[in-house]
C-alpha cells in the first residue's frame, strides 16, 4: 500500500492526467469524457483521482492523504478528431492494462507532438468538397459545383489566416467574404441561383462539434460545461448570422 | 400517396438525374466535412454512413409532408443512435460520428428567407423564418439530446450496473467462501486433533495392554480396547460428516463464483468505452 502511495507515482500519474485531459480538451473532446477517462486511470491505478474539467481549465488531484494536485489553463481549442481517437484509445489501453504508466506517457507526448494527419492540401479540397456537397444539398445543381468549390477555397483560406484570432471573429470574417463572393458570382453569371451557394459557403462553417459537445455534457450532467458550450456554440451561429447579414446589405451595393 | 412506390418513383428518368446528384452531394459534403475536422481515414465512410442515416431519414419524413421540426428531430435522432453504436462497436467515441453528419439536417431554406425577410425590412416574414430557422437548430440538439440519452441511459450503464452486481455476488460469495473454508480447516483441524488423540490413546491403550502383558492383566484391557475403538470410529464417523459438507460447500460456492465471474466479465466486455 505504501508503494502505491509512493509520492514519485502520484506525480507521474497526475502528469498523464493532466497530459491526456488537455489533449482531449484542445483535439475537441466533451469535458464528461475527459472527466471519466480520468477517472478510469484512477480506478485502474488504485490510486484517489478527482478531476474538475471545463473547456477553459483543468485541475487534477491525485491522492487521498496528501494529494498532487495540478491545474492546467487551456486558451485555444482546435478539432482534431484524429488525436481524439487515438488519445482515447490509449486511456483505454491504460484502463485494460494492457500498458504501464510509462510507455503511456511517451505515446502520449508522441500523439501530442505529431503532425495533423491531413496535409493542408488535403484539408483545402475537403471544404471546397464540402460546400459543393452543401450546394447540391441545399437546391443546387451541377452548376451551382464550380462557385461553391471557389467560395470552400476562399473560406478555408480565411480560416487558416484568421486562425489565431477569436472564433467569432474569424467566423465573422469568414461569413461576410463568403456572402461578398457569392453574390458576386451571382450578379456576374445570373443562372447560378443565389441561395445554394449563399448557403454553401456558410453551412460549413456552423458550430456542430460545439453543439454536440454541449448536448453530451448537459446529458452527462455537467451543466458548467455543457452552458459554456451552448454559449460557444450560439455565439459562432450569431457572428455566423450577422456576417451574412451584413454581407448580403453590402452586396446590393453592386 | 401511395406508401411504398413514391420515393422511388424519383428514380426513374427525368428525376432521377438529380436525385443521384443530390445522393452523390450529401456522400461528398458529409464526407468532405469529416476529413475538415481531421476524423481517421478508416473511419470516414462510417462517419458518412451515420450522417446519410439521417439525412435519408429527414428527407422521407419531408417528402411525406412531415413538419420540418419533427423531420430535422428524427433525422438528428436517426444520426445519433446510429453513431453511438457504431462507436460501442467500433470503439470510438461517438462524436466523430455525430459531428459531420448533423450538418446536413440544417434548414438551409429557413435561413435564407430569414435572411432575405430581414434585409427587405419584411419584419413578420423576417420573424416566421427566424422561428423556423431557430426551431430546426432546435430540433437538431433535440434530437441529438435523446439519441445521446437513449444510449447513455439505457444501453450503457445498464452494463455496468449489471456487471457490478455480479463483481458485488462474487465478492459475496468470496467472503462466504473464505468463511466456508475457515470452518472447512476448523474441522479439518479438531478431525485431527482428535485422530491424533485418539492414536495416543490407541498407543496409550497399546502401551497399557502391554503393561497388562507384563503385569498380566489381559482380560481388563481386551473388555476395555473394543469399546473404545468403536466410539471412536463412531466419533469419527461423526467428525467425517462436517468435514465432507463443508468440502461439498466449498466446491459449490466455487462453482457458483466462477459462474458469476465469468458473467461479470461478459458484462465487462459488452460495456463497451
Amino acid at each position: 500500500m505504501g508503494k502505491l502511495y509512493d509520492p514519485e507515482r502520484l506525480r507521474i500519474i497526475a502528469t498523464i492526467c493532466i497530459d491526456i485531459a488537455r489533449g482531449l480538451i484542445v483535439a475537441g473532446a466533451g469535458t464528461a469524457r475527459v472527466e471519466e477517462t480520468v477517472h478510469h486511470i484512477g480506478v485502474s491505478c488504485q490510486v484517489p483521482i478527482e478531476s474538475q474539467v471545463t473547456p477553459t481549465s483543468i485541475v487534477v488531484s491525485v491522492g487521498s492523504d496528501r494529494p498532487v494536485t495540478r491545474i492546467c489553463r487551456v486558451r485555444a481549442r482546435t478539432i482534431d478528431l484524429d488525436k481524439l481517437v487515438d488519445l482515447n484509445n490509449v486511456s483505454r489501453q491504460i484502463c485494460n492494462k494492457e500498458i504501464t504508466i510509462h510507455a503511456a506517457r511517451l505515446r502520449i507526448a508522441n500523439i501530442l507532438a505529431r503532425k495533423p494527419i491531413y496535409s493542408n492540401t488535403v484539408i483545402y479540397w475537403g471544404q471546397a468538397l464540402c460546400c459543393a456537397g452543401f450546394a447540391v444539398i441545399l437546391g443546387g445543381g451541377a452548376k451551382e459545383i464550380p462557385p461553391a468549390l471557389l467560395e470552400g477555397l476562399l473560406a478555408q483560406y480565411l480560416l487558416v489566416k484568421l486562425g489565431h484570432m477569436p472564433m467569432f471573429l474569424c467566423a465573422f470574417a469568414s461569413a461576410i467574404t463568403t456572402t461578398l463572393a457569392a453574390s458576386a458570382i451571382h450578379f456576374f453569371i445570373p443562372e447560378v441561383e443565389l441561395e445554394p451557394i449563399l448557403l454553401a459557403g456558410i453551412v460549413p462553417l456552423l458550430p456542430g462539434l460545439s453543439l454536440a459537445n454541449a448536448v453530451v455534457d448537459l446529458m452527462a450532467g455537467e451543466l458548467t460545461a455543457g452552458v459554456a458550450r451552448t454559449t460557444e456554440a450560439l455565439l459562432c451561429a450569431a457572428a455566423l448570422a450577422s456576417g451574412a447579414l451584413i454581407g448580403l446589405n453590402m452586396s446590393s451595393l453592386l | 400517396m401511395s406508401w411504398p412506390s413514391v420515393p422511388f418513383s424519383a428514380l426513374t428518368f427525368g428525376d432521377g438525374l438529380d436525385l443521384i446528384l443530390l445522393i452523390l452531394g450529401v456522400i461528398a459534403g458529409i464526407g468532405a466535412s469529416a476529413v475538415t475536422f481531421r476524423i481517421p481515414p478508416k473511419e470516414l465512410f462510417w462517419a458518412t454512413a451515420a450522417g446519410f442515416m439521417g439525412w435519408e431519414v429527414m428527407y422521407c419524413l419531408e417528402f411525406y409532408d412531415i413538419n420540418t421540426l419533427t423531420a430535422t428531430t428524427l433525422g438528428a435522432l436517426a444520426t445519433s443512435l446510429c453513431s453511438e453504436f457504431m462507436a460501442r462497436d467500433r470503439r470510438v467515441p461517438a462524436s466523430i460520428y455525430v459531428v459531420p453528419g448533423i450538418l446536413p439536417l440544417v434548414p438551409g431554406r429557413a435561413i435564407y428567407n430569414a435572411m432575405f425577410s430581414i434585409i427587405n425590412g419584411q419584419h413578420d416574414l423576417s420573424k416566421s423564418g427566424a422561428m423556423q430557422a431557430i426551431l430546426g437548430a432546435g430540433g437538431i440538439a433535440i434530437g441529438l439530446l435523446i439519441g445521446t440519452a437513449i444510449a447513455r441511459g439505457v444501453v450503457h450503464p445498464q452494463h455496468r450496473l449489471r456487471a457490478a452486481i455480479e463483481r458485488e455476488q462474487h465478492r459475496h460469495l468470496h467472503s462466504q467462501q473464505q468463511l466456508v473454508s475457515e470452518q472447512h480447516q476448523a474441522a479439518h483441524k479438531k478431525a485431527q486433533t482428535e485422530r491424533e488423540a485418539k492414536a495416543q490413546g490407541q498407543e496409550r491403550a497399546g502401551q497399557n495392554t502391554h503393561r497388562g502383558l507384563h503385569s498380566g492383566q489381559r482380560h481388563s484391557s481386551r473388555t476395555g480396547s473394543p469399546p473404545a475403538s468403536a466410539a471412536s470410529d463412531r466419533a469419527s464417523a461423526k467428525e467425517k460428516t462436517p468435514e465432507a459438507s463443508a468440502h461439498k460447500r466449498h466446491a459449490q460456492i466455487t462453482a457458483k463464483r466462477s459462474r458469476y465471474q465469468s458473467r461479470a466479465a461478459r458484462y465487462e466486455k459488452r460495456r463497451r468505452r
